[in-house]
């Protein structure tokens, strides 16, 4: 069994600076290899074949949630 | 007060068992007979009894009773604090006795000066059941000075071991002598214990003894008769500067003439005189009177205007809004009279960054997680904590206000009283002040809004718009006096502000919000440090709480 490797981060960006995150995923998604650092440690990602994608949105009040989600397994 | 009967009781009991247990350490430093020996060890273990029925009694009286008076309640905190140091000297004379045992001839210790350090200790232990039923400050002092005096002795003591240490031919016995000279020392220290116990009992206020002497001197320096035990002190803590102050009313004028009691380090008080006489000779009306000012040594005292009103911050806290209008709006009228005034052409540099560096140590120690390292993803990178500071540093170094103006220094919403009967503000806490950039007071004020634990809804959206309209206002005078750097120069002082602001919220959420504004801010400032900062302007919802 692999050891679990994760990678999270979390921050108060605008829409300009959300924009350079999501830029720096669909690049990772084009080329096929999303890589991720954080504390020396590096996770490299390799979407491809079947990805599963939720896009769940709440909005109540003031307050909205917008989550996006990909799920895919390794191919061999 | 015979319901206080059992308690007084024990206590005298117990000041008897420990002098006894004094006297007999003493003697069987002279002659160490087995029997006095055992003797003081029984009596510990009887005074250890003693000290846990008066810790009981003190509970159970405290608990058991409805409607104890505070005074009640003070005198039993008293004995109970009184009881746990008492049984410490005991414990110290056992200590003692245990000691001997390892000097190699008993005379060794004879060489040095021991007596007067049993004398000190056991004059003072005969003032404590007089100091404490008759609410004798005298004895109260006495029994703290016996502390002082005790130290003095440990000193020389300390001294002549240390000289003789070098060419001792038996350095155990020099280190025994020592240990036991430390014990006497410690006995001391509970003496002043039991000594700062009675004045608590008395004034209902824990008062260090160089708090109280230094209030006792203030009074006496502004000609004042009233007897100290009829003073009435209402401390209003400030922790986070290490001053001690007080609100001290007058018993004998029934409207309550109050004034207010500061001290601390001398250096911080010194200052805050200085920078109040200053606001005096610009803004008299502005700030405190000064009634008197004494130095002892490092610390210092002022006697100061006790200046009517509540702070700013309550005015929002009530969410009445006609009232933190009318505040505000005699803020912001203050605030450009004293910029228009004070102006000058001298450029300055706050140095908020500086600021930061010397405080986020302390931010890290609560909040470990904060001191995060470079994120990359894919191409686009963020960079560590240390990188950001270093990159604000040398962007900060040209980044200075043109122009200087007479500031508060610690903006901070607690520090304005709003007095709505006069139509006034008031300054206070001023040990800051100085010539600097007024944008320092800007970004104090608007997190001193931001970081108050509060999350109704009313009370948000109440700081919300008071530092929306803040905000308005500060930028115009900006405008107005062609500073086109303010945005910028906010953005530092509120990265500062915000990130020094989490080492006192400990829920974790909250200091988050914090956190991520401040790095929000650095972000934007580094993206545009190419760019002409007179085209940087703050996002309007950055000192503004929501809740993700």
């Amino acid at each position: 069994m692999t050891k679990e490797k994760k990678f999270s981060m979390e921050s108060l960006q605008d829409r300009q600076t959300i924009c350079k995150y999501l830029e720096a995923l669909k690049d990772g998604f084009q080329d096929g290899r999303i890589s991720l650092s954080h504390q020396d440690e590096t996770l490299i990602l390799e979407p491809g074949g079947l990805i599963q994608l939720s896009i769940k949105a709440r909005k109540k009040d003031e307050e909205i949630q917008l989550s996006i989600n990909f799920r895919w397994t390794d191919q061999d | 007060m015979p319901y206080f009967h059992d308690l007084e009781e024990k206590i005298r009991f117990m000041v008897l068992e420990v002098s006894r247990q004094l006297e007999d350490t003493l003697k069987i430093i002279h002659d160490p007979l087995p029997d006095l020996v055992d003797k003081v060890k029984l009596r510990d273990d009887r005074i250890d009894n003693y000290k846990s029925i008066l810790e009981n009694l003190c509970f159970s009286r405290i608990h058991g009773q409805s409607n104890l008076t505070k005074e009640k309640v003070d005198f039993i905190r008293a004995v109970n604090i009184i009881s746990t140091n008492l049984e410490r000297i005991s414990d110290f004379s056992v200590n003692i006795v245990a000691q001997l045992g390892y000097l190699s001839r008993i005379d060794f210790l004879h060489a040095y000066n021991y007596p007067p350090f049993f004398e000190q200790i056991s004059n003072a232990l005969e003032e404590v059941v007089p100091g404490l039923f008759n609410k004798d400050l005298n004895h109260a002092l006495s029994i703290c000075r016996a502390e002082f005096m005790v130290d003095k002795l440990y000193k020389r003591s300390f001294d002549k071991i240390i000289e003789e240490m070098d060419s001792a031919a038996d350095k155990r016995d020099l280190i025994t002598c020592l240990f036991i000279f430390r014990y006497l020392e410690r006995m001391g220290d509970s003496l002043l214990n039991i000594g700062e116990a009675i004045i608590f009992s008395v004034f209902g206020e824990k008062l260090k003894v160089h708090q109280y002497q230094a209030l006792v001197e203030s009074l006496d320096s502004i000609n004042n008769n009233i007897a100290i035990q009829d003073v009435g002190f209402e401390s209003i803590w400030e922790t986070r500067s290490g001053c001690r102050i007080g609100k001290i009313m007058d018993p004998a004028e029934r409207s309550g003439r109050a004034v207010l009691f500061k001290e601390g380090k001398s250096r911080k008080i010194f200052r805050e005189k200085e920078n109040i006489e200053a606001w005096r000779k610009i803004f008299p009306s502005l700030v405190p009177k000064i009634y008197s000012y004494n130095q002892s040594g490092d610390n210092a005292s002022m006697l100061l205007e006790f200046l009517q009103g509540c702070s700013l911050q309550e005015t929002v806290i009530s969410q009445h809004r006609e009232t933190m209008e009318n505040a505000l709006f005699l803020l912001k009228e203050t605030l450009s009279l004293v910029w228009d005034e004070t102006i000058k052409n001298t450029p300055v540099n706050a140095g908020f960054i500086s600021q930061l560096v010397q405080r986020i140590d302390d931010v890290l120690m609560i909040h470990p997680e904060f001191n995060f390292s470079e994120v990359r993803i894919g191409s686009f990178t963020t960079p560590s904590l240390n990188h950001v500071i270093k990159i604000l540093s040398e962007l900060e170094n040209g980044l200075g206000a043109s122009f200087s103006v007479f500031i508060h220094g610690d903006l901070n919403t607690n520090n304005i009283i709003y007095n709505q009967k006069e139509q006034q503000v008031y300054f206070v806490d001023l040990h800051r002040s100085c010539y600097g950039d007024y944008v320092q007071d800007v970004a104090v004020f608007l997190v001193s809004n931001y970081r108050k634990p509060l999350f109704d809804a009313g009370v948000r959206q109440a700081i919300n718009h008071l530092n929306q309209e803040f905000y308005s206002f500060t930028r115009q005078f900006a405008a107005e006096s062609g500073d086109i750097t303010y945005d910028a120069r906010l953005a530092l002082g509120l990265i500062r502000s915000f990130f020094t602001s989490t080492r006192f919220e400990l829920n974790r959420d909250f200091a988050l919000s914090m956190y991520q504004r401040a790095l929000y801010l650095a972000e934007k400032l580094i993206s545009h440090q190419n760019l002409p900062w007179k085209d940087f302007s703050i996002p309007g919802d950055v000192f503004k709480y929501s809740r993700f």
